[in-house]
């Protein structure tokens, strides 16, 4: 058994801007390993993005544990005592974002003034690198996803698809322990979409990164080595296969 | 935790100037503003700096000399020109001045009426005015009178004659060699009527003294009003840049030396221009209110534009905290952006104002025109010249870039108060 990249127990999670509170995550439980190519299917307003959220540090749960590469990530339930520690625990999810973990989203999200080479940059300026050593980084993995040549081009100028490996090479060149990406085909034609999974599971047998992404596109569930199934904010199913 | 390093602040930098090309419209009028802000600031402190030190020049060349002695409370009281408290003995006090290289110009000042008859005069007239005794080979050490000669000459002491101003002159039909008859009264109050003539017609840059003084010989003054050798002051000239910077201690203490049973006392340059940098300072307040609403409207435009983009850019700021950006480069980006338009804005508005100051340094305003309808009193000419006030060519743009920056911090703050994954879901 390979150590769990992610631990999640019992993780609980509900909304309350409503007239009625929206539990969106109720009670789940789910091991990540470093070598999972992991998905998270299931209907819109099943708790995909939520649960990714809570993962990618970007939000927090309400009761439940999870562990980040041993790094247990405090859940809201587990209420700061001062400011000064809320402060601590908001810094120590800002330092885990910004060494381990890498976004990839639905909408792309880049920089439009940026070059693709700046927009991949961006994350590593983040690392205390020297200039070189990010010019250089961010070169290589944008030839890495098939964008050499394109280095110096403005998401406006680039198509969908090369915008979403631009995405893939920012999330991948900081060497993170772990890829979230929530919806990465969504915004993409299938072919492009199945292009850009490619790449992921690609990246993930050479570099052995971990993914857990969500999609509900069947295609690209048939891709994962791991599926999760959500329903309601609870697990229904798990699937396991080996990746071809 | 670890600092911001270089490498990072200077990719902030490149992509806070990036940002400010997005909308390259709303960036040019936002710099637009703050360089008008900064220009017309500039000019107006150069204008109203230029309009005081002239008139501090014309107050120390023409009236009040750099300082001067009088009798204790003759100065508090001088708006009833009376002569009970005056300056006796003075040729041996003007003697002490002198041999400790002292200029010092005796004057003597008192109320009269001028009166003018018809033929040569155009038309009969009566006029109350001030009237100014002065020695003619004194007065021109420490003042300038002598050298405003329009028409004619400078007085001659022991002369019955006057002066007029080019403006009383103007209005009266005055020429040089006319006669005119003086009433006032003596030490004792007893009336006195004197028959002089225009001797000459001066044209001093202060418009009071144009329109409503009269220079006579101080000899003949002193003779006819009974008061010895008598003064109501004696002013004099220090050596000093600026007016009023001179230091007048010996001065002091040889009017202190003086006949100790006669209380002297010296009138610095502040003293005796009090009311009009009482004046001047609310100038300077109006300035300061004026450069307040200039802010004012700088500042909102700043926070408009940083507000917008701001809001336009909710996902992406969301995008970058979740790359791990924190608030703290969040804040370091936007304080860029800010302080670009303010710089950028604060050097145009620089050269706007360096231009302004450079046309208002070398020709100024001309409103002579207005002027004489306007009965100024105080005292510059009709022509307002700028000087080049370097703390405001300084100060101005670093104000600019200051405020700027500030104000594009304000809309972060909320921002910063949502969380990250609603502002992804945004779209
Ligand atoms: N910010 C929010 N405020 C209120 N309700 C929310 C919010 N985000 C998600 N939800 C609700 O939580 C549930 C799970 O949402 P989400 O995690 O986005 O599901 P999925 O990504 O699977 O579509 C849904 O019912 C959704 O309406
Ligand atoms: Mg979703």
């Amino acid at each position: 058994m390979t150590p769990a990249m992610i631990e999640i127990t019992d993780l609980h999670k509900s909304y309350h801007n409503g007239a009625t509170p929206v539990q969106a995550l109720r009670g789940i439980t789910l091991s990540i390993r470093p070598s999972d190519f992991l998905a998270l299917a299931g209907p819109s307003g099943s708790g995909k993005t939520t649960l990714l959220n809570i993962i990618g540090c970007i939000d927090q749960a309400d009761r439940g544990e999870l562990t980040l590469a041993g790094i247990p990530i405090p859940s809201r339930n587990a209420r700061p005592e001062s400011r000064r520690q809320a402060r601590e625990i908001t810094r120590q999810q800002v330092a885990v974002r910004r060494k381990k973990i890498g976004f990839i989203f639905q909408n792309f999200n880049l920089i439009p003034v940026l070059t693709a080479q700046e927009n991949v940059a961006i994350a590593l300026t983040l690392l205390n690198l020297s200039p070189e050593e990010v010019f250089h980084r961010s070169r290589e993995i944008l030839g890495e996803v098939g964008l050499e040549g394109l280095e110096n081009r403005r998401p406006g100028e680039l198509s969908g698809g090369q915008q979403q490996r631009v995405a893939v090479a920012r999330a991948l060149v900081k060497n993170p322990l772990i890829v979230v990406a929530d919806e990465p085909t969504a915004n993409l034609d299938s072919e492009t979409g199945a292009s850009i999974l490619n790449l992921m599971r690609e990246i993930h047998q050479r570099r052995g990164t971990t993914f857990v992404f969500s999609t509900h596109d069947p295609r690209v569930m048939d891709r994962a080595s791991r599926l999760c199934l959500l329903r309601d904010g609870t697990l229904q199913e798990e699937q396991e296969r080996v990746l071809l | 935790m670890t600092g911001l390093r270089w490498g990072e602040i200077s990719f902030l930098a490149r992509l806070a100037g990036k940002n400010l090309t997005r909308y390259r419209r709303r960036t040019a009028i936002t710099t637009g503003a703050v360089a008008l802000g900064v220009g017309i600031f500039i000019a107006m402190t150069s204008l109203l700096q230029g309009i005081r030190s002239e008139s501090e020049r014309n107050l120390a060349r023409y009236v009040t000399g750099s300082a001067a002695i009088a009798s204790r409370g003759y100065w508090d009281d001088r708006s009833r020109r009376s002569l009970d408290r005056l300056v006796g003995n003075t040729s041996a006090l003007l003697e002490k001045l002198e041999k400790n290289a002292i200029a010092a110009a005796p004057r003597v000042s008192f109320r009269g009426e001028l009166i003018v008859h018809y033929d040569p005069y155009p038309e009969e007239g009566s006029l109350f005015l001030d009237f100014c005794g002065i020695d003619p080979r004194k007065d021109p050490a420490v003042f300038h009178l002598d050298r405003t000669i329009r028409d004619g000459r400078f007085l001659r002491a022991g002369e019955p004659e006057i002066l007029l101003g080019s403006w009383l002159a103007d209005q009266l039909g005055a020429k040089p060699g006319f006669p005119v008859t003086v009433i006032t009264r003596t030490r004792q109050g007893f009336h006195q009527l004197l028959d002089l003539e225009v001797a000459g017609i001066f044209d001093t840059p202060h418009p009071g003294l144009n329109r409503s003084t009269v220079y006579l010989p101080l000899d003949q003054v002193q003779e006819d009003l009974e008061l010895g050798e008598a003064v109501t002051m004696i002013h004099i000239a220090l050596d000093e840049a600026l007016p009023g910077r001179g230091d007048p201690t010996q001065a002091a203490q040889l009017a202190g030396e003086h006949s100790p049973g006669e209380p002297l006392e010296v009138l610095t340059f502040h003293e005796m221009t009090r009311e009009f940098s009482r004046a001047f300072d609310m100038q300077d307040s109006m300035l300061n209110a004026i450069l307040l609403l200039l802010g004012l409207i700088a500042a909102v435009g700043i926070t408009n534009t940083m507000v917008m983009a701001v809001l336009e850019r909710e996902e992406e700021i969301a995008m970058m905290q979740a790359l791990g950006m924190n608030h703290r480069e969040l804040r370091l980006l936007f304080a860029l952006e800010g302080s670009t338009i303010g710089a950028i804005g604060g050097l145009v508005g620089l050269v706007i104002g360096a231009g302004l100051s450079w046309y208002l340094v070398t020709w100024g305003i001309d409103y002579t025109p207005l002027l004489e309808d306007l009965k100024s009193d105080y005292p510059f000419s009709g022509v307002l010249q700028g000087v080049w006030s370097v703390p405001a060519l300084a100060g101005t743009p670093l104000g600019a870039i200051c405020l700027a920056t500030t104000v594009a911090l304000l809309p972060l703050g909320r921002m910063f108060s949502l969380p990250i994954t609603d502002l992804l879901r945004g779209t």
